[in-house]
């Protein structure tokens, strides 16, 4: 709130006092470096849109244009599947992370031992550090059928063999869940504290039970961080394309590692339709979370 | 009278304990993996052994991996820093025509995913004959685009809580735009370079969907040199290489903390909640 608030008087004041003194080249030139870098990007972008229209036959790619590509695609019944099995993942891992980030969210915005808060953010967020290369290898040798997981899986007595939990659905969600729970507890920690301590205390008084004052209370207070968090860990699944490769062992297809294989076989425009879809999947989410958090925010107003 | 959970409750607490234990779980694994004698990766640990630790340093593509990275993420750091804290003094102290459409396309390529930027920029680089794939440049170049989005809202975030008075100050008091920009902006942005720098070179240090599409075996970074070993084989030499890199961010964790810990630092951080 006070940070804003010191950067919009910030704002003021700076335009204010570089008025009429300021030649007005000087922030386009700022931006120009920059620009060009992302202008490389955008131009990026178009060709592939270009490339989706290409022919292709045998790594040539033809000069006319054509629509076949995307018809071949769209027209699919496997690659329909396949779209539906990566948008099922990211529901999936959503969830599951959702439903875990909260309550750790929860936890660490209540710990006030300074140095304890310390070491439980750097346990929770020091992940990110780390190559998700390594995180996954991790995961791959805890769920293996001769890993750590199994190990204590078969003593049970109703198990009598290893479980797999590797290269296939399971174990590429869970591998996910770990990789993108810190992005969820983020948000999350950001909305809890900024609740005011006194609501809890006002719905007991109210004689809310506490379950009652969560569902109709805080969880409604803490909902732009659920979508926002929702957002992030959605189109970050939908686009993962390391862990799927590895903890699927080529068994769980997603988009992502569609757009891989084609580039590997060369099949240029077939690999630029399925990273344009993967855009638009992506998209379709971004715009989903916008529209709700704005159904929140005016449902606020009202 | 009491209030609901001042304290976590009990079963809270132990989800919370679960959590903790989830997050640490592969990384201690392939800690304790490392020192295992038996080449197959298997639980129980067969013996214990620092055989691996001698395997890695002698493997040729990781040794080339880690220095490409590690120049590559040098390159794309102070590129990104270069043009983010341009950009966002851009954005922030000035009154640009657009500024909600610049705004946006800065945040652009954190909406497209990382494999599709890959594919997109090696076929630019290809189409436009620059001489660019398989270089260190385009690898450069790519990973300063992945960062600038953070980049430049960890400046812009910076520069929005500094107060233009003391650059006022020294304007009145006769200094000129860039002696005012060098001697009292920049020292005042201290802790936006520091965080952004290490974002940039973690990221860039990390980063593999996007590379794999634009190195040549030459210029294998480190992330891919370990995917496809790992694609390869499961042995422990892999673990020690993991256990050497988790220990190096140990070591930065450690040299940062005193920093983060003065505190504002959680206002610079890029990925907070419903402001985007």
């Amino acid at each position: 709130m006070t940070a804003s608030g010191v950067a919009t008087r910030a704002r003021r004041r700076a335009r204010w006092s570089l008025r009429g003194r300021a030649r007005p080249v000087v922030p386009y030139l700022l931006l120009l470096p920059s620009g060009l870098v992302l202008l490389l990007f955008l131009a990026a972008l178009i060709l592939l849109l270009i490339y989706s229209f290409k022919d292709y036959t045998s790594i040539v790619i033809e000069p006319g244009w054509t629509i076949g590509t995307w018809k071949h695609f769209l027209t699919s019944r496997f690659y329909w599947s396949i779209v539906w099995e990566t948008v099922e993942l990211g529901l999936v891992v959503t969830g599951v992370t959702l439903l875990i980030a909260y309550p750790t969210a929860w936890v660490l915005a209540q710990i006030r031992n300074r140095a304890l808060s310390t070491i439980c953010y750097i346990v929770l967020f020091s992940p990110l550090l780390v190559s998700v290369v390594v995180r996954s290898y991790g995961w791959l040798l805890l769920l293996g059928n001769r890993g750590l997981v199994n190990d204590e899986l078969v003593r049970l007595p109703w198990v009598h063999a290893p479980i797999q939990l590797v290269f296939n659905f399971t174990g590429v969600a869970i591998a996910l869940v770990h990789i993108l729970l810190p992005f969820a507890i983020f948000p999350l920690l950001s909305v809890l504290r900024q609740l005011p301590p006194n609501v809890r205390e006002a719905a007991a008084d109210l004689g809310a039970p506490p379950w009652l004052a969560f569902w109709r209370v805080i969880l409604p207070l803490t909902l732009p961080g659920v979508v926002a968090a929702a957002q992030i860990v959605f189109t970050l699944t939908v686009s993962a394309w390391v862990t799927t490769v590895l903890l699927g062992g080529g068994r769980v297809l997603v988009v992502a590692k569609l757009v891989y294989d084609n580039i590997s076989n060369l099949n240029w425009p077939l690999g630029a339709v399925e990273s344009l879809i993967l855009l638009a999947i992506t998209l379709v989410a971004l715009a989903i979370s916008s529209r709700l958090s704005r159904a929140i925010y005016l449902g606020r107003e009202a | 009278m009491e209030g609901i959970g001042r304290r976590p409750w009990l079963p809270l607490s132990l989800v919370f304990l679960v959590v903790l234990a989830f997050t640490i779980a592969p990384l201690a694994i392939v800690v304790i993996n490392s020192f295992n004698s038996s080449a197959y990766s298997e639980w129980p640990p067969a013996g214990f052994s620092t055989h691996w630790y001698l395997t890695v340093l002698g493997y040729q593509p990781f040794r080339q991996g880690f220095e490409i990275s590690c120049l590559v993420g040098a390159g794309a750091t102070l590129l990104s820093l270069i043009v983010g804290s341009m950009a966002a003094f851009a954005l922030v102290r000035y009154r640009v025509r657009g500024q909600s459409l610049i705004r946006s396309l800065y945040f652009l390529p954190l909406t497209v995913p990382r494999v599709a930027i890959g594919f997109a920029l090696f076929s630019i680089f290809i189409a436009t004959h620059s001489q660019l794939y398989g270089t260190l440049q385009g690898l450069i170049l790519a990973h300063a685009l992945i960062v600038l989005p953070f980049v430049t809202t960890i400046f812009v975030s910076n520069l929005g809580n500094i107060d233009p008075v003391f650059e006022e100050a020294a304007q009145d008091l006769g200094a000129g735009r860039l002696r005012v920009f060098w001697s009292v902006t920049l020292p005042q942005m201290r802790t936006g370079f520091v965080v952004a720098a290490l974002f940039a070179f973690i990221t860039s240090f990390d980063e593999l969907e996007t590379s794999i599409f634009l190195v040549r075996p030459q210029t294998n970074t480190l992330p891919v040199s370990m995917f496809f070993y790992l694609e390869q084989q499961q042995t422990p030499t892999l673990a020690a290489l993991s256990t050497i890199l988790i220990g190096l961010a140990v070591v930065l964790v450690l040299l940062a903390l005193p920093l983060l810990l003065r505190g504002g630092w959680s206002q610079l951080i890029p990925i907070g909640g419903g402001r985007r």
